[in-house]
């Protein structure tokens, strides 16, 4: 054992005086560092300009300036009495239009909502328009159109009184009556109980987020029922599960009000993974070159003679070198890991980041930014030994550094591709077939969201 | 005397070739045994397989009794040497590569370390990196490594490549001590035959893969030189010849253009003096041949061969 010790020692020894080490560690770094000031510029110049999430909703007051003026152009040109007579039926027509849409944007400026986001109210103001619509074909004192009268006032009352439970309560009872199946009814109901629940009003900052996440959960459950995906094949065993899975952590997202992570404001979580991400990338690279190099360079340099002569034997000779490459491999995945918090942190602040869901016994879970991105590294980390290891294998083999390192590098990259290709054939084999399954990150951390 | 290697009914072969074929030799504590051969004869094969670098396909190695099969790292531990070229880590420096290996031994002490870098004198630059070093500067660092952890047995394959005539000298006086004051068993191969003569006390000639004889210096160097030679120069070495070519006690070795060689012994080189000057031949000077190992290692081996 202390002959191991002492051969692990002097890899050490050896290992610390190669010129690629200092290299590709310096490279992992300046990656790191220069990621994430991109990151950070781009987060600057993105607020600048006002933009957030795609999700630009045209302002209530914007739009009843818009449309006065098209109004103004509308009389303009019913003023002009060359026009054709069809011509003027066309601009009456949009006269009432925009008369109308002016009274109801002119509404909603007054109560305070903007009627083109998915507030409840301009939902409500919607309907109210819709039934308004659908009045003008009905005669008054036909029992249809009390019925519909009354929705109106219900609704208008709702808006007056920023009555949301009123709102849902007035949903739901539409909800009962309207002719769907009895389970589709139930989920419907069951989102609109959600949505009183958690207060998804439409009114604040992340609503697309939150009505997202409702509309994920009702189709989650439809699908259950169903026993089908939205683009209709069929459920197995293993997406069912998922399935269940994801609308535990869906609801436990608006439960906890966790914010959006592929929103921009999350940027820090993004920041991270960039960062980690590239930063594995050069401990791949370090590792297959030394990996590559471990044995080959000793026999082409002769080297190898002053380990034989020694009271050693072989098989303590290579298991120190491979103890030697994965403790420079924990090194370096360890420095990343704190220099990318350290560079993070720096840059987008040192309070946590969203933390990893995941559900266990049917309860969802929560796991800790920091220590699920040092899971999930550890995690990419088995996939990089793998491919070192083979380089070893190719190194000791071959006996030559270049093909060592030629052959492994790819190996990493194109493993996907070739379980691409794979997923052609059919049978068992492929699951021998170590090239499909690297990732074990994605495996682990299936929810990851980024 | 205590026996340190043994080998038995070595074999080994590459391919259907045979590069050793049946090698069994002994070697004794304190002495410096001498591995002769012309090129490709299977010496460094035959060090490479007691060094542990080649398998074995028949025969068996011991060092110090252990069976280096069985007992390996316990074997390997009683050995030190160089194969080939002195080989090191070149971004490293000389000290550090001493005490990687010295780590790799039991019971070397930084004392030691130190002693044996004065030894082979190299104590103002043993901190350089190797990189820097001149081919016999790494001699003298792999000198220093391979009697580090005072081995039972020293095998240096080609020792005095690279190294300058003060070096060599050196290199003869270290393994000297060694053998005669320190009870070490030495293994030398070399081509340099001269060498040989002065550094060892027994000699083992391989050729084509097989040991041909193991005789002591004096023995070999004795059965080359039943007779001693002598040459006479004259510019008339042809009319020398004839007047000699009467006498039956005179053995005729060679005759060129300058001188004339006689295998005769000293009481009879006045007589042979005086019959040539009666004879009318003018005789310029008169040699005393020495006989080297080299010839008695072409006397044995068959001549012919080359031995670079």
């Amino acid at each position: 054992m202390h002959k191991l010790i002492a051969l692990y020692i002097n890899e050490m020894t050896k290992i610390m005086k190669k010129v690629s080490i200092i290299v590709l560690l310096s490279i992992m770094l300046v990656l790191v560092l220069g990621s994430g000031l991109l990151i950070y510029a781009s987060q600057s110049i993105t607020s600048s300009v006002g933009y957030r999430d795609g999700s630009y909703a045209l302002d209530s007051k914007d739009e009843l300036q818009m449309v006065k003026s098209d109004l103004e152009n509308v009389n303009a040109q019913l003023a002009n009495e060359n026009i054709t007579p069809s011509e003027r039926a066309m601009y009456e027509a949009q006269k009432t239009d925009y008369e109308n849409r002016i009274k109801q944007l002119t509404f909603a400026a007054e109560n305070g909502f903007n009627l083109n986001s998915s507030s409840y109210r301009a939902n409500a103001l919607n309907e109210i328009s819709a039934y308004r619509e659908q009045q003008k074909t009905l005669k008054e004192g036909d029992p249809e159109y009390t019925a519909i009268q009354n929705d109106i006032n219900t609704l208008e009352k709702i808006i007056q009184n920023k009555d949301f439970n009123g709102y849902i309560e007035y949903s739901r009872t539409k909800m009962n009556s309207a002719t769907i199946s009895a389970d589709e009814k139930k989920v419907r109901l069951e989102t609109l109980d959600l949505r009183l629940k958690y207060k998804v009003t439409g009114e604040d900052k992340n609503t697309n987020y939150y009505e997202n996440l409702l509309s994920q959960i009702e189709n989650s459950k439809l699908s259950l029922i169903s026993g089908m995906t939205i683009d209709q094949t069929p459920l197995t065993m293993e997406s069912r599960t998922r399935t269940k899975e994801s609308i535990l952590l869906n609801e436990y997202k608006l439960q906890h009000n966790l914010p959006d992570k592929s929103d921009k404001d999350n940027i820090k979580d993004m920041g991270f993974s960039v960062m980690t991400n590239l930063g594995t990338t050069c401990i791949l690279i370090l590792l297959i070159l030394l990996a590559g190099s471990a044995v080959s360079n000793e026999i082409s340099t002769g080297s190898i003679k002053s380990l034989i002569i020694a009271p050693v034997k072989r098989w303590k000779i290579f298991t120190a070198k491979c103890l030697s490459l994965l403790s420079v491999g924990l090194f370096s995945l360890l420095l990343l890991y704190f220099f990318s918090i350290l560079t993070s942190g720096i840059l987008f602040g040192f309070n946590t980041g969203s933390p990893y869901l995941f559900v266990v016994n049917n309860t969802p879970a929560e796991l800790n930014f920091y220590l699920y991105k040092f899971l999930y590294m550890l995690a990419s980390f088995v996939g990089i030994l793998v491919v070192a290891a083979f380089a070893l294998m190719l190194s000791t083999l071959t006996r030559n550094t270049a093909a060592a390192v030629a052959i492994s590098i790819p190996t990493f990259f194109v493993g996907s591709t070739i379980s691409q290709l794979l997923s052609f054939f059919k049978g068992e084999w492929k699951i021998f077939i170590p090239f499909n399954h690297l990732n074990l990150e994605s495996r682990l951390f299936p929810n990851d969201e980024l | 005397m205590e026996i340190v290697l043994q080998t038995e009914n070595l074999s080994k072969s590459f391919g259907s070739r045979k590069i050793i074929d049946n090698i069994s030799l002994s070697v004794y504590a304190g002495e410096v045994f001498g591995f002769l051969g012309p090129n490709g004869a299977g010496k460094t094969t035959t060090i490479k397989m007691i060094m542990g670098f080649l398998g074995i396909d028949s025969g068996s190695i011991s060092v110090c009794g252990l069976n280096l099969k069985k007992d390996y790292e316990n074997a390997m531990a009683q050995v030190g040497g160089i194969v080939e070229n002195p080989e090191m880590y070149k971004t490293l420096s000389g000290l550090t590569n001493l005490k990687m290996y010295a780590r790799l031994h039991d019971g070397v002490t930084p004392e030691r370390i130190q002693e044996v870098v004065r030894l082979v004198g190299m104590e103002q630059r043993i901190k350089e990196k190797v990189k820097k070093y001149s081919l016999g500067m790494k001699q003298r660092v792999g000198l220093a490594q391979a009697i580090l952890h005072r081995p039972k047995l020293l095998i240096l394959d080609e020792p005095t490549n690279g190294l300058d005539p003060a070096g060599i000298r050196e290199l003869r006086d270290i393994l000297k001590n060694l053998a005669h004051k320190e009870n070490t068993a030495v293994l030398v191969s070399s081509h340099l035959l001269a060498e040989m003569q002065l550094m060892c006390d027994r000699v083992g000639i391989i050729n084509n893969g097989k040991l041909i004889g193991v005789k002591q210096i004096n023995e070999l160097l004795d059965d080359a030189t039943v007779t001693p030679r002598y040459r006479f120069y004259t510019s008339e070495a042809a009319k020398a010849s004839e007047i000699l070519s009467s006498d039956y006690s005179v053995v005729l070795k060679n005759v060129t253009g300058e001188y004339i060689e006689l295998q005769i012994y000293e009481n009879k080189v006045p007589d042979i003096n005086f019959l040539l000057a009666g004879g009318g031949v003018p005789i310029t000077g008169i040699h005393k041949v020495e006989t080297s190992l080299e010839e008695a290692f072409l006397n044995i081996t068959g001549g012919g061969i080359s031995i670079a």
